[in-house]
């Protein structure tokens, strides 16, 4: 496979692709018995859109089942050739880790881990650690610095971790990442991006810099994240999911993509010279939805690496990558809506001047991934309203059959590629048994299927407000998103499904009413959608999750073989939360009692340059409370504002003290 | 009157003889004191006494508001004057540097300096138990000599303006017009 030319390898899988689709197309006609206007044309066009996207991910599946079968093993496109270790010192790599009002217990957890295992290779002196914080936050804010010096002061070795906070968050993350290549970019050779919910064991990080080392001519290495570490039953199918069809789908696209991948925003190393020369980032023309900053930066930051001739590769043998998924299906939803907007800012990047086709093809597959859901969603309601209008027709035997032809073909296309997943899984002993043998992985597969079949009419629905929600600049509102682990009850979910409920029974009874002979088609679609509320609580369920993993179903390697990095990482998630991080402004009342974390408060500040004056009258607003001893009443918004000023601190302590004397 | 009086003065020092107790003020600025040393981590009973002591007789003030923040200010900075040397003896590189590193100093001797109590504002011949502490763990907030450097821009090109009707239009009438003639073409007997 690894031996057919690039150019041959793309010009296949278009082939297959267009050629199923055409297929598709062609029988999709036979079954719909639509009498040609504007509007059958319409519907078949959404349909060629549809399934040619479908298609697309099908054939890149087979690829790489083929691949990872005939090559023993998927080999990447970014090969290295020295192996040279000795190196490594020279080559300085930053390790970034940007947050942005994140639990700092998890944050730290992820970065001491990660910095233990490294550590544990002999190579840490090669590697620097940054904490990147835009927290705005002020509880959030001081825990971060608390936590930061209790590292400093627990770790062996090196301890080359530092802090910086900035007082806005210009730029949001690509912006935070700028500030750190223009303060700190020119002493390293590379970066390592890690996301707040990442891990990454020292061996793959020792690794990725090798390969840098090898080719001077690869500029990003993506190292594909495997989800871990969540128990939730929809959590435990993503994990399962990635563990098992994974590895076929990241081998076919390598396979295709060859240099010409893609970077996901974490996770990855990069070639600092050139990416601080070629890939600062200027806010879009134009006003928000689709104008202003860059959100989803990763994807242009690839395109503007390609641009300037430099590889983008996908590291997918390499293990030793982690992340975290949200545990709940709002949650997930959660998550899509932030990345939403910057993938919609995609359609007009697609027209940037100079990128390669292949990375506009990837910012248009990256905009598909949303604007999929309404493309379904109008294609359905045309196909209903086609056969229920008074010149449609219901279609007859031959179009039933040729209906059930195609039925089967697009799950065909839908599912086959997670059996190709479970068959290579089958070619490899010791993971198979790491994911509870043969049948139990069997049944696994059928699990997740049903649960993927069934949360596919949620998420479109989720999606189709998202996109619609972005393009006309709506705001879509959510309780504050939980990511810790402790199942969703019954208010949260209905708050957040029932739209879809409601949208679910309007549109069986619709069907049932106008269309009865389209119900059985889209009853998939309407019994997910009707049942989201219980369905999103049964999948949020930790209990359900436990008993799954007591009867070994939906379990992956990263699970039964934890590795070592993994096994650190919940050892320290173990350690009880502070009890000052249990209320807001305790914290705060502790920054003026305690006059050493006033220093390390006041040293940060300075060292960061992120002094920035409050205003007088929150000034005298917070004075006045201190003053009558009641720290814990000051508002967030004026602790955020004189948290940042070391005058008004000295004298808000100097208040305290006061205070406490009489 | 003599309200404008120091409270301190007029209670303790000169006029108070040696080994009375001193007045309800004062031992509530020693209080506040030995609380404020606590807070460092001190804990020895003998040198936050003769700390207090010393700070206490020093304050003046109308109020006990004022004498307290006085004797506070004064603690506070013998002791911030003891941490710039510190920090020097530590770090005697820059002065910016030693910035970076006053953070973690700070907080090093306050879970330290209960094993050294004589050490705390002592100038000359620091133990070097606790120097040694000190020096594993004054790391720098952000690394030294962070070199300025700049991202430019990269442009990106004239970017379509995809929520304007009007880029659509031509697209969308073309499309049109091809549905049309598809339909006509398969209306032909």
């Amino acid at each position: 496979m690894h031996r057919m030319p690039l150019g041959a390898r793309r010009l296949l899988i278009l082939v297959l692709t267009l050629l199923t689709t055409a297929a598709a197309t062609w029988m999709f006609c036979a079954a719909v018995r639509v009498p040609w206007g504007v509007l059958a044309v319409l519907i078949l066009a959404l349909y060629a859109v549809l399934f040619f996207w479908i298609s697309l991910s099908f054939w890149l599946a087979c690829a790489g089942f083929l691949c990872c079968m005939l090559d023993e093993g998927a080999i990447p496109a970014c090969r290295p050739r020295d192996a040279d270790t000795r190196r490594l010192p020279e080559a300085r790599t930053a390790i970034v880790m940007p947050i942005y009002n994140e639990d700092p217990r998890r944050v730290l957890a992820g970065l001491r881990a990660t910095y233990e295992s490294l550590l544990a290779t002999g190579q840490g002196d090669a590697f620097d650690f940054f904490l990147l914080s835009d927290t705005t936050d002020p509880d959030l804010w001081l825990a971060e610095e608390l936590a930061w010096a209790r590292l400093n002061q627990e770790l062996a070795g090196p301890r080359r971790v530092f802090y910086r906070h900035r007082s806005k968050n210009v730029g949001r993350k690509a912006g935070n990442i700028a500030d750190f290549c223009e303060r700190f970019g020119a002493s390293y050779r590379y970066m390592v991006v890690l996301d707040a919910d990442s891990v990454m064991s020292g061996a793959t990080l020792v690794e990725l810099v090798r390969r840098m080392e090898a080719d001077a001519d690869l500029g990003i290495l993506q190292a594909p994240p495997v989800p871990v570490n969540r128990v939730s039953m929809f959590a435990r199918c993503q994990q399962f999911a990635a563990h098992v069809y994974g590895p076929i789908f990241l081998a076919g696209y390598s396979w295709w993509a060859h240099v010409d991948g893609n970077y996901w925003g974490h996770n990855a190393i990069i070639r600092l010279a050139p990416f601080m020369r070629h890939c600062g980032l200027s806010p879009l023309p134009g006003t928000p939805p689709l104008g202003g900053e860059i959100l989803s930066h990763d994807f242009v930051e690839a395109a503007l690496m390609r641009r300037a001739g430099l590889k983008v590769c996908l590291a997918q043998d390499l293990g030793g990558s982690y992340e975290e998924v949200p545990p709940t299906l709002i949650g997930y939803a959660q998550r899509d809506q932030r990345w939403c907007q910057g993938n919609m800012q995609h359609i007009r990047l697609v027209f940037s001047c100079g990128l390669a086709p292949m990375s506009r093809l990837h910012m248009g597959m990256g905009a598909m991934a949303y604007l999929s859901s309404p493309l379904w969603l109008l294609f359905m309601i045309l196909s209903a309203f086609t056969v229920a209008a008074p010149w449609g027709e219901a279609p007859g035997d031959e179009g039933w059959r040729a209906g059930g032809v195609l039925f089967a073909a697009t799950m065909a296309l839908l599912l086959l590629p997670k059996f190709l997943g479970y068959v290579y899984l089958l070619f490899q002993p010791g993971r198979l048994r790491q994911c509870g043998g043969a049948v139990r992985a069997a049944a696994s597969m059928m699990l997740e299927s049903v649960v993927s079949i069934l949360v596919a009419p949620i998420m479109m629905a989720f999606h189709v407000v998202f996109v619609i929600s972005t393009l006309f600049g709506l705001r879509v509102e959510w309780d504050a998103q939980e990511r810790s682990e402790c199942g969703l009850r019954f208010l949260p979910a209905l708050r957040g499904h029932w739209k879809q409920t409601m949208a679910g029974v309007f549109t069986a009874a619709v069907v049932l009413l106008f269309a009865p002979t389209m119900a059985f088609w889209l009853a998939p679609v309407y019994t997910g959608l009707i049942l989201s509320i219980p369905l999103s609580m049964l999948l949020g369920s930790v209990r359900l999750g436990q008993a799954l993993t007591r009867a070994r179903l939906l379990v992956t390697p990263a699970e039964t073989m934890p590795p070592d990095v993994l096994v650190r990482l919940r050892k320290l998630l173990e350690e009880p939360i502070a009890n000052e991080l249990k209320e807001p402004g305790l914290l705060f009342a502790r920054l003026l009692s305690d006059p050493a974390f006033a220093e390390l408060h006041g040293s940060i500040l300075q060292a960061t340059d992120t002094i920035a004056p409050a205003a007088p009258r929150q000034a005298r607003r917070v004075e006045k409370l201190v003053r009558t001893g009641q720290p814990l009443r000051i508002l967030r918004d004026d602790r955020r504002a004189v948290q940042g000023d070391p005058a008004v601190l000295r004298s808000l302590r100097m208040a305290h003290w006061t205070a406490l004397a009489s | 009157m003599n309200s404008k009086k120091p409270v301190f003065s007029q209670t303790r020092g000169a006029a108070a003889p040696d080994g009375e107790s001193p007045p309800p003020a004062a031992r509530k600025v020693e209080r506040l004191l030995a609380e404020y040393l606590r807070a460092w981590g001190l804990r020895d009973p003998a040198m936050v006494a003769a700390l207090c002591g010393r700070w206490a007789s020093a304050a003046t003030g109308d109020t006990q508001a004022d004498l307290a923040r006085a004797a506070v200010q004064r603690a506070e900075c013998d002791v911030q004057k003891w941490l710039d040397h510190v920090a020097t003896l530590i770090s005697p590189g820059s002065a910016e540097d030693r910035v970076r590193r006053r953070g973690l100093i700070a907080m090093t001797i306050q879970d330290a300096i209960d094993d050294y109590p004589d050490a705390f504002l002592r100038y000359d011949s620091l133990p070097t138990g606790l120097l040694r502490r000190l020096q594993d763990a004054a790391r720098p907030v952000v690394p030294n000599g962070g070199a300025g450097a700049t991202m430019p821009v990269q442009p990106l090109g004239e970017l379509p303006p995809v929520l304007r009707p009007g880029m659509w239009r031509r697209t969308l009438t073309r499309l049109l017009a091809a549905c049309l003639l598809v339909t006509r073409f398969n209306d032909r007997p």
